[in-house]
């Protein structure tokens, strides 16, 4: 009897959870839009200075943009920066560092953001991979 | 004269056919070629694809511009954060443009709030989108079109 009972509840809790998070997809499900449709795209931000002079960071954006899955670069000579994008899915970053390394001896140093104040202890970026699959709108 | 009778009716109804033909048609207006209708910005932009190419190689610009940079340290510092602005801006730039998706990120004054942007950022931003444009070769039209409807969201973005 005993058993049955344990049974009967964990029956109707999977129901009941199957029902919950059916009813949670189909109120909050909306069609994906342009921007989450678009391929993920990761943007790195080089310091130039480390590279050469102009001339020379031209021959590395050739480089760059003869390898599959970099999106483009810019060079901004005032700022001296570098601004590589690709394609997180097509490439890996590290691809692009020792292919650049390797074709032109250059170490590239990125400049990475620096955020000031408190940081989210929420890993963020999981809970979007998780609404993006699920289609949930914001 | 019954045959003559018979021809008279028949000669009339030629007639009378042949007149009506040619009134009608004389009274049928010229059909005037009507006007195409003209795509909207969306599609001439080439759609989702060109218009996700336009907003990354925007984004890469901004990032490399020493005006506007700094603006986009905290997003930057953020992969969360900036994936998402970039998701916005490319549904907020497919919407502007008439696509099939709307918009539903934060509206410009809110988005903006506290970061007191100037002119000078706010042109230096110009600059980057009409460089990527270029970069595409979109036309000097469409480019034009597009900041018209981007150009009034100025007085939501700089000085507050």
């Amino acid at each position: 009897m005993k058993a049955i009972i344990k049974r009967s509840l964990k029956v109707l809790g999977v129901v009941t959870l199957g029902l919950f998070l059916t009813a949670f997809i189909y109120a909050n499900w909306e069609a994906p839009t342009s921007g989450r449709k678009a391929p993920v795209v990761d943007f790195l931000q080089y310091d130039a200075s480390t590279i050469g002079d102009s001339a020379q960071v031209k021959r590395v954006q050739a480089t760059l943009s003869d390898m599959d899955g970099v999106r483009g670069s810019t060079y901004n000579g005032i700022s001296n920066l570098l601004v590589v994008s690709y394609g997180v899915e097509d490439i890996d970053r590290s691809v692009i560092e020792s292919t650049i390394k390797y074709s032109h001896d250059i170490v590239l140093q990125e400049k990475t953001f620096e955020q000031s104040g408190p940081k989210c202890p929420i890993d963020m970026a999981m809970i979007s991979r998780v609404k993006r699959i699920l289609c949930v709108r914001d | 004269m019954r045959n003559y009778t018979r021809m008279m009716a028949a000669g009339l109804m030629v007639l009378a056919i042949a007149t009506t033909g040619c009134k009608k048609d004389e009274e049928e207006p010229t059909p005037t070629p009507t006007p195409t209708p003209t795509p909207a910005l969306y599609t001439r932009l080439g759609g989702d694809v060109a218009i996700t190419a336009v907003t990354d190689q925007f984004i890469q610009n901004v990032l490399a511009d020493p005006t506007i940079a700094d603006n986009f340290a905290a997003t930057g510092a953020d992969p969360f954060r900036f994936a998402l602005f970039r998701e916005r801006l490319i549904d907020q730039l497919c919407d502007a443009t008439g696509g099939p998706y709307t918009y539903t990120g934060a509206n410009m004054y809110d988005a903006h709030d506290g970061m007191n942007i100037t002119e000078a950022e706010f042109g230096a931003l110009v600059n980057a989108l009409v460089a990527s444009l270029n970069q595409f070769e979109v036309p000097t039209t469409e480019q034009n079109e597009l900041l018209a409807i981007l150009g009034p969201m100025q007085e939501d973005i700089v000085g507050h």
